[in-house]
């Protein structure tokens, strides 16, 4: 399914990840070191930043976004759309978007809802903000919050899980502007679901070959006729931004899509797999990749559970992005939530 | 051939040198191959052998002799 949009600009980003690193390494006394360092070899994930104490999904989300607002300037007042995509809330209801619009301060002139939605989270959560503010008139803002913190609730035994996920969250702006282009394609196929699920209060399931598997054929498909739909050519992106989900993945779809390697920036072996968050972490990360100030295109994949998978080409011009935040803090919940 | 990928299936997979694997082999026999050993295979055999597994190829490989046959047909294509 393609969408193409010709009013809306993405004028931020930033990511917040935790402070604690927990290296892979540390699971040789548990899977033995044979397992061990055939697993790093295999994924590229060294290392995955992981929440303690308590620490959330809303904790990581609100403090990328409360730095992402201040940096751009922007009136809470003036943020009429406020999106979280996860597939680790907090709240059972109501949505959780609710209570990052109550901690950023963003005024009651506007709509707030959850989307739940894992590794594709970022891209679908930027079309649905596409598609929604179609209607609404030039310099409507609004914010977009993803991430996740799987760690609290793997389970440390499973080899073929624990090593994989890192915690982290995103938060990026939006406003309507003539001129500005997003360029969609989207799939989701439920038919496939087993192959990454997860029950409440279960550590996830996942078929790891089934995925590898869909991750190549599906989402590489998806690419290279992206780049045939909309009649563009590699040479014109600055900047490839793929879903970090481990490394031999990442460098199939680089090559069965020809993408150029310089192009395409890696973060999976220091963060690991952070679901929705890993477009925001990678982009913060190599914030100085490219110049942000200049219009250039930059092309997004993002593919994991549902399954769901999709892309996104955008134009940069003016986006703020600032680096990534390391941090423990937690937000203190308010009495009255408890 | 066989006897090349096997000795790089030992050494991937770090299975006893004194082992006996045959072309008949795959998952069902061998412990250490389950994803992360398959993906880590793939990645050393493109290494080794200097060849790159398409996708058709790549969900073929069910056992040792499949990887022969692979390669044996790129050595001739």
């Amino acid at each position: 399914m393609y969408g193409q949009y010709d009013n809306i600009r993405m004028a931020g980003i930033t990511a917040s990840v935790p402070k604690h690193v927990i290296n892979n390494e540390n699971l040789i006394p548990i899977y033995g070191e044979k397992v061990v360092k055939k697993q790093i070899k295999a994924t590229g994930i060294v290392e995955r930043h992981c929440a303690m104490d308590g620490q959330n999904t809303l904790d990581l989300c609100y403090f990328a976004a409360n730095r992402l607002l201040d940096a751009l300037k922007w009136s809470r007042e003036e943020v009429r759309l406020v999106i979280f995509v996860s597939a680790h809330p907090v709240f059972a209801a109501p949505a959780n978007a609710f209570y990052l619009q109550r901690r950023l301060g963003i005024g009651t002139n506007c709509i707030a809802f959850d989307i739940n939605l894992a590794c594709s989270g970022f891209v679908v959560g930027m079309e649905t903000i596409g598609a929604f503010l179609q209607s609404y008139p030039e310099g409507t803002k609004a914010l977009l919050m993803v991430g996740a913190t799987p760690n609290a609730g793997l389970d440390e035994e499973d080899q073929g899980t624990a090593p994989l996920f890192g915690d982290g969250c995103g938060a990026a702006a939006f406003e309507v502007k003539k001129g500005h282009h997003m360029y969609f394609s989207q799939y989701s196929d439920g038919n496939q679901m087993e192959y990454l699920y997860r029950r409440p209060g279960e550590a996830p399931h996942m078929n790891g070959m089934g995925l590898f598997n869909f991750a190549i054929k599906e989402v590489s498909d998806s690419i290279n006729d992206f780049f045939k739909h909309f009649e563009t050519t590699r040479d014109e992106v600055a900047c490839f931004f793929l879903h970090q989900a481990q490394k031999f993945m990442f460098d199939k779809v680089m090559e069965f899509c020809d993408l150029p390697e310089d192009k395409c920036p890696i973060t999976y072996d220091h963060f690991g797999n952070t679901a929705s968050a890993s477009i925001p972490i990678t982009m913060s990360y190599y914030h100085d990749a490219i110049d942000y100030k200049k219009r250039v295109k930059i092309f997004l994949c993002a593919f994991g559970g549902g399954l769901s998978w999709g892309n996104v080409l955008l134009d940069t011009e003016d986006i703020l992005v600032l680096p990534v935040e390391y941090t423990d803090e937690r937000l203190e919940m308010e009495e009255c939530l408890c | 051939m066989l006897e090349r990928v096997i000795k790089t299936v030992k050494s991937v997979l770090d299975i006893d040198e004194e082992a006996v694997l045959t072309a008949d082999m795959g998952p069902d026999d061998i412990d250490e191959w389950d994803s992360f050993g398959l993906i880590a295979l793939f990645a050393a055999i493109e290494k080794e052998y200097q060849v790159k597994f398409s996708y058709e190829e790549m969900i073929q490989i069910g056992c040792i002799g499949d990887i022969v046959t692979i390669l044996e047909q790129k050595e001739l294509a």
